[in-house]
């Protein structure tokens, strides 16, 4: 979670939020005129199902069963998607023209100090070249229910693009063995040196120390607290489907509708028929 | 006056021109002449009708084999390898009940009532404006190109245009009816929620209303003056004058500019896309972007297939329907 | 004000200040999209990315140079030319023969012809778009033939559309010369080939440049199969708009410039042929 320096010294918020219920009371303090106190890309598929999921994860909930079944309609993921959507529906501390968003823009809004604080992966870069100082923004993790982050208690998502060499590729040799230099030291290392990526291997890892900060608190999370999105062939699919319902129920919170649990679990109910059609 | 979309036309009648060809002839040469004469016209018609069946007719087929296979992402490179699936594709869109039948149910009367309202509107703006610049002022020239504009930019440039205009924020739609004219209390969502299917509306209409204005002005030239003068010296008034003399004759005109439109709007995919992503409002979700979404986007071929034929037999019997209709009527008038 | 050459009454003052209101505010329905377009490309971004203003304080013209480097914009327009050009050809050329033998020759399987030419124009291009894709991966596999993500290969799909539209309108364009022309032609010697090439042709010019220059431009604004059929190397100008919103930011004031950019050639093409646009269409309605 990234959070405005300045913005929290003016709201007399010494520290950054660790629960949600801080997070929600400090973003009602920081939440006036035309500020808010949360940035959200509302209309991102992506953005929204990610967050939803660590929301889920916290109440012990999942969207698959062991099987590799859907299980979209549980309680924690009803309740997940609630909180996400209700920061702006019934909390307020998101902008509803935010619900519209899904080209970054609220990062940008972020980096113009339109919003107090925001949740996303590695913005640092993004954010200076949008205009706003190194020191300017501060790093923490996102918050938790309550207690203190962990593996079974996580605050992030993990989630990557695969490589896959097909059984009839022309080239597989070829083919793997640039699967290899993808996935090697050197490369790791390489690639953490230009965009600051963290590299997936250990040995990597502790090769490239941290370069400020933000990469600290983001290694301290992913090594400690992130949880990996589903490990189903039907992924991509889950993530749009239930990214687009959350999108829509974000609208209807944004447009002032009332978003129930019932409308919730509906919008779930669908996407799950969805994945089996 | 001959009425009608021109594969009606009356054969050409070239044989007349055709017998009067030169001096009396060998049998050979008359045979050779023979099989050129029969044989000229599917000479000249064969590049046309190869590369027909190959861009439509052979993947048409091919769509329709595709219906019956459940042809997911991992099958892509090897379609053959596909599991058949008979008519599982075609139940699960139909059914009604059921998530993915549902949608494709919502989306297609999203669509129907899309056509309706753009097409109408449409029309409406592009007659009323052919009507009112019939005749010459000063300025009309000028007039006609301001308002074929939007027609002749590229549909993506339009709608890009208009996605800019229509953000909550900072776009000038929400700048003039909130700020400006004060007609809203509060800034409205044109992008998501249930005014996207307006914002896809107005979208359409902006696009074509030209197309429209420009069909019906050549259509009006064909009317003749005298027959306003004449109903003029009567004592009819404007109203009366293009009720009963300028729609008459604007008949075929008219069949075949709702025909063009209505497909043009019902098959537009360029406008949602652009307009929306690869995922639309659930108010907006047209049916062209919808089955997109089931084959690129969920990667379910065999399903998008399925929809698509589903489409295609819709389509194909509404345009029977309206061409045995537009007919009768005219064969009755 | 317009001078009623018809009729006897002047038309009444009510319907005088009606007719302004109506045309003016169809004048500005579409006007206003053009003006913004025009206007947010000579504004720096940060004017762009906020509260709209109607005139642009400061002006600048650094969109229209940034446009170039943001993204590939002279690849895009190379490649948009060289696929609208060539499909807008190939189709009217094949037309040509294809509407002559329509217009002049009765044949078994005319009627058949020309009611499934009719008929595709109706499709849906949706309904082409997943078989040819499937279609031009598995040539490519097969035979090493790269169609898909080729210019070839788009070439061929944007065929799916211009070339039924440009044998029907080619059709009406041909049927209003009169065949009388061709008679004569024909009787002093011609074969039917040279007939078409010495007769048909020149006198239909005006409508085959039409048709030429509007299936160009329905290339131009295609976006379907540009979106599926093109990779990095192929893309078009239709789908390359999309890259000026980038991770950082949407670049408004460039993505105004470069629509008016690349939107020029084409309103000025139609702009110069819309009348014969219309009178091949219509001349196949109204006799």
């Amino acid at each position: 979670m990234y959070y405005n320096k300045a913005l929290f010294q003016a709201a007399g918020i010494a520290s950054p939020p660790t629960t949600w219920s801080e997070l929600v009371a400090d973003g009602k303090k920081l939440t006036h005129g035309s500020q808010y106190g949360l940035a959200v890309e509302g209309a991102s598929i992506p953005e929204n199902i990610h967050n939803v999921f660590i929301l889920s994860k916290q109440m012990g909930g999942s969207f698959f069963d062991s099987a590799g079944n859907p299980t979209f309609t549980t309680p924690q993921n009803v309740a997940a998607v609630q909180q996400w959507v209700n920061f702006m529906g019934t909390d307020h501390i998101v902008n509803p023209g935010d619900a519209e968003y899904d080209q970054n823009q609220s990062l940008s809004d972020f980096a113009k100090g339109k919003d107090a604080m925001i949740m996303w992966q590695a913005a640092g870069t993004a954010l200076q070249a949008d205009g706003m100082a190194k020191d300017a923004y501060g790093t923490a993790p996102v918050p938790v229910e309550s207690g203190t982050p962990s593996s079974s208690n996580p605050d992030s998502m993990v989630a990557g693009i695969n490589m896959a060499v097909f059984k009839d590729s022309k080239n597989q040799a070829a083919a793997l063995k640039f699967v290899n230099f993808m996935t090697s030291q050197a490369e790791s290392i390489n690639r953490n040196g230009e965009y600051g990526s963290i590299p997936p291997l250990t040995a990597a890892l502790q090769a490239s120390p941290a370069a400020n900060q933000e990469q600290t608190v983001l290694r301290n999370v992913l090594s400690s607290s992130a949880e990996a999105m589903p490990q189903v062939a039907k992924e991509s699919q889950f993530e749009t489907e239930v990214g687009t319902a959350v999108k829509n129920l974000m609208a209807d919170a944004a447009s002032g509708k009332p978003v129930s649990a019932a409308t919730v679990k509906a919008q779930l109910a669908t996407a799950q028929q969805s994945m089996n059609g | 006056m001959t009425v009608g979309i021109h594969r009606d036309a009356p054969p050409a009648g070239s044989d007349a021109g055709r017998g009067r060809t030169s001096a009396p002839q060998t049998r050979s040469s008359r045979f050779l002449r023979r099989i050129r004469k029969g044989g000229l016209p599917y000479l000249f018609l064969l590049p046309a009708l190869l590369l027909e069946l190959l861009v439509h007719f052979i993947p048409m087929a091919f769509g329709i084999l595709i219906s019956f296979k459940q042809l997911t992402l991992f099958f892509i490179r090897n379609w053959t390898g596909a599991p058949w699936a008979g008519w599982a594709n075609y139940r699960v869109a139909l059914n009604f009940h059921e998530a993915v039948g549902s949608a494709l149910l919502h989306s297609f009367l999203v669509t129907c009532s899309f056509t309706v309202l753009a097409v109408g509107l449409s029309w409406l703006f592009g007659t009323t404006a052919a009507i009112l610049t019939q005749d010459t002022f000063r300025g009309r020239g000028t007039l006609r190109t301001i308002f074929l504009t939007p027609f002749a930019l590229p549909v993506y440039a339009s709608v890009i245009i208009w996605s800019f205009m229509f953000q909550y924020n900072n776009g000038l739609v929400n700048e003039l009816l909130h700020n400006v004219l004060g007609i809203t209390s509060r800034p409205s969502f044109w992008l998501i929620g249930h005014n996207s299917f307006f914002a896809l509306v107005i979208i359409s209409i902006w696009r074509n209303w030209p197309f429209a204005f420009l069909c019906v002005m050549a259509g009006l030239q064909g009317i003749p003056r005298d027959l306003y003068e004449a109903s003029a010296i009567d004592g009819a008034s404007i109203w009366q004058q293009i009720r009963k003399i300028t729609m008459p004759s604007l008949r075929s005109v008219n069949q075949v500019l709702i025909l063009v439109l209505f497909l043009w709007t019902f098959n537009d995919f360029t406008t949602p896309f652009v307009l929306f992503g690869t995922s639309a409002p659930s108010p907006a979700d047209v049916i062209s972007i919808h089955i997109y979404n089931a084959s690129f986007i969920n990667w379910n071929f065999g399903e998008g297939s399925a929809m698509s034929v589903l489409m295609l037999i819709f389509l194909l019997l509404v345009t029977a329907a309206y061409l045995i209709g537009t007919s009768r009527r005219r064969n009755n008038a | 004000m317009p001078r009623r050459s018809r009729g006897v009454m002047a038309p009444p003052a009510s319907f005088l200040w009606t007719w302004r209101i109506v045309l003016t505010l169809l004048a500005l329905f579409a006007l206003i999209p053009v003006y913004v377009m025009i206007s947010s490309s000579l504004k720096p971004l940060q004017d762009v990315t906020s509260t709209f203003r109607w005139i642009p304080a400061p002006l600048t013209l650094a969109p229209y140079h940034d446009i170039w480097y943001t993204v590939p914009l002279a690849r895009y327009f190379l490649n948009s030319l060289i696929v609208s050009t060539s499909a807008a050809v190939v189709s009217v050329v094949v037309a040509i023969f294809a509407a002559y033998a329509v217009s002049r020759y009765g044949f078994r399987g005319k009627r058949v012809f020309t009611s499934a030419v009719l008929a595709t124009q109706m499709f849906p291009g949706i309904l082409f778009a997943l078989p040819l894709f499937l279609i031009f991966v598995n040539i490519g596999n097969a035979t090493g033939i790269p169609l898909y993500g080729s210019r070839g290969g788009l070439i061929i799909t944007y065929l799916t559309f211009s070339l039924p539209f440009a044998i029907w309108m080619l059709t009406s364009y041909f049927e209003s010369v009169p065949k009388a022309l061709d008679e004569a032609a024909l009787v002093d010697g011609c074969g039917p080939v040279r007939a078409l090439f010495r007769v048909v042709i020149p006198a239909a010019l005006p409508g085959i440049i039409a048709v030429t220059i509007y299936a160009f431009m329905t290339a131009w604004g295609e976006v379907l199969f540009a979106s599926v059929m093109t990779t990095n190397a192929t893309r078009t100008l239709a789908v390359g708009l999309a890259d000026y919103s980038t991770e950082n930011n949407v670049y408004w004031n460039q993505i105004m410039a470069a629509s008016l950019v690349v939107s020029v050639p084409v309103v000025t093409g139609f702009l110069l042929m819309q009348r014969y646009l219309v009178s091949g269409l219509t001349s196949g309605a109204v006799k």
